[in-house]
């Protein structure tokens, strides 16, 4: 082969050459040209290339552009990101001392902050701690305002304490005296208590996601949405409010909604190099689509995000975009690979430093055998989902994994295990009082006799795990 | 995969129309020849614009 020079083949005439689209003559003669021509035989492998990426990508692209048409309703608080509030009141002090002094406060709240989230971990201390904080202090305020995010963070550990929180930060904002509302104050110059109301309001609405109370959610999220433009329309936050209300319009239905909302946060996260947060917005886009059925775009949305959970630690996400892939693809049929993804999941978490978010995924990976009527393996994979739920004090989420564990082992023919994983199921629900005992007392006569209930047995691990729910707000 | 996201972003980058081509090829399975009648070009102009089109994705592969 030798390098002809004059005239080379374009690039179209190569792809239709690859693709057969030529005639024949067309053909003879691109094929001697190729022959001779060392400078197209290497386009044409480029090409060749280009050709099966394409076949890959263009498909997805296209569905992809398919749900850019979205459009929110007239009516709908999220149909535009709002204005930036133009209102600052002028300061009273000049602008480079105040940079210094919400510098100095910020990086003094550390402590505050730690005794929040100390006070919030516990039922019943957040509340008086919350009333007896000033909010005159700067100091005080960011220590608040990072404790609000840093609940958002730690939200999979108990999002009922979680939504107490918040709520109890919206008490003491509701009892501001008039002096911490003064714009010309110090404090309120450098983090408005708007802010800190926009803050809970979301973190409250996060943990309404989390608990399925989704009209709350509702509510919470648009305060939330009023109270960041208000406050002078931070982008990140009111792409944060933006990012979680596209994963409640997707729990609740409108998933082409969701998308729309999640691609609006990640492109403002992208903007400002936020990673985490675009990762975290590619997840709700994964949420939204698998709700739309479309789970082959789903994995690929939140196998976007997975490898940033992982490096920066951020496992209460990482944990929910495993189990997402797992459930995308056990949809997709594509079971080995769900199994795979899972392995590699615990051998990253570690059970030491997190065994919530282990329990998690030994929950998730059980579900999949469940799906998948494996029973033996969901039945060993419940049990320790359990003992792992346990030890982090999700006694709601133990419970339920708990009842899944009793029906895999009678769907596996095993009666005398999933008899006694129903008496221990039966302390545990007296010790809680999460449960009537007669639903157990049911369950426990549908597995008796010869030809056991199922069915029955199904029917009513539904409806036990309803009322865990309800009562004890297991964490989703 | 850096492969495709990088393929992803030079299609956010092409002409509409070049992009309309391509998904009347790669998406609803129409022939080049087919899918080339969408320009209302000569097709000297049409090849130019398309040979530009995937010169620019080719060379985003490498």
């Amino acid at each position: 082969m030798h390098e002809l020079t004059r005239p080379h083949l374009d690039d179209f005439t190569l792809l239709r050459y690859t693709a057969g689209d030529l005639d024949d003559i067309e053909r003879r003669l691109a094929a001697r040209h190729i022959e001779a021509c060392a400078v197209c035989s290497q386009v044409l492998r480029e090409i060749d290339e280009l050709d099966q990426e394409l076949k890959l990508v263009m498909p997805r692209e296209e569905r992809r552009s398919d749900l850019e048409e979205v459009e929110l309703a007239h009516d709908d608080p999220f149909r535009t990101r709002p204005e930036q509030a133009p209102l600052r009141p002028p300061l009273r002090i000049p602008a480079g001392e105040l940079a210094r002094v919400a510098l100095a406060a910020s990086e003094r709240s550390g402590a505050v902050s730690e005794r929040i989230l100390d006070a919030a971990a516990e039922s019943g201390r957040v509340k008086p701690l919350l009333a007896e904080l000033s909010l005159s202090d700067p100091v005080n305020r960011y220590g608040l305002l990072y404790a609000l995010q840093e609940g958002g963070r730690r939200i999979a550990e108990s999002p009922v304490r979680t939504l107490l929180f918040a709520e109890a930060a919206l008490v003491r904002f509701r009892h501001s005296p008039p002096s911490e509302e003064d714009e010309r104050v110090e404090a309120e110059t450098v983090v408005p208590l708007l802010t800190l109301r926009g803050q809970a309001h979301l973190l409250a609405g996060q943990a309404c996601n989390w608990t399925g109370d989704f009209e709350k959610a509702r509510t919470h999220f648009e305060l939330a949405y009023r109270c960041f433009a208000r406050a002078g329309g931070d982008e990140v936050s009111l792409a944060s409010v933006e990012y979680h209300e596209s994963q409640r319009r997707s729990f609740t239905g409108s998933g082409r909604e969701g998308v729309l909302l999640a691609r609006r946060a990640e492109a403002t996260f992208k903007q400002m190099g936020l990673e985490d947060n675009v990762a975290r917005a590619q997840a709700a886009e994964g949420v939204a689509l698998s709700m739309l059925g479309r789970d082959e775009e789903a994995v690929e949305a939140f196998r976007g995000g997975l490898a940033v959970f992982e490096r920066m630690e951020l496992w209460s996400n990482y944990v929910a975009a495993v189990n997402s892939i797992g459930t995308c693809l056990v949809r997709l049929g594509r079971l080995d690979e769900a199994r795979r993804e899972f392995a590699r999941a615990l051998r990253r978490v570690s059970r030491e430093r997190r065994s919530s978010s282990v329990a998690f995924i030994r929950d998730g990976l059980a579900q999949v055998f469940f799906s998948a009527r494996r029973f033996r393996e969901a039945a060993v994979s419940f049990a320790q989902a359990t003992r792992l739920y346990v030890q982090s004090g999700l006694l709601a989420n133990a419970l339920i994994a708990s009842l899944f564990e009793i029906e895999s082992w009678a769907r596996q023919g095993d009666m005398a295990r999933a008899r006694h994983r129903l008496e221990i199921f039966r302390t545990g629900v007296a010790k809680q009082g999460a449960l009537d005992p007669s639903i157990s007392t049911r369950i426990q006569d549908a597995l008796l006799g010869l030809n056991p209930d199922l069915e029955r047995v199904a029917e009513l691990r539904q409806l036990a795990e309803g009322i865990v729910r309800e009562r004890l707000g297991a964490s989703a | 995969m850096h492969r495709q996201v990088a393929l992803r972003q030079a299609l956010g980058e092409i002409s509409t129309s070049c992009r309309r081509l391509l998904a009347a090829y790669y998406v609803e399975g129409q022939s080049l020849r087919e899918a080339a009648e969408i320009f209302t070009l000569t097709y000297t102009n049409v090849s130019k614009t398309i040979n530009r089109c995937l010169r620019r994705l080719r060379q985003c592969m490498n």
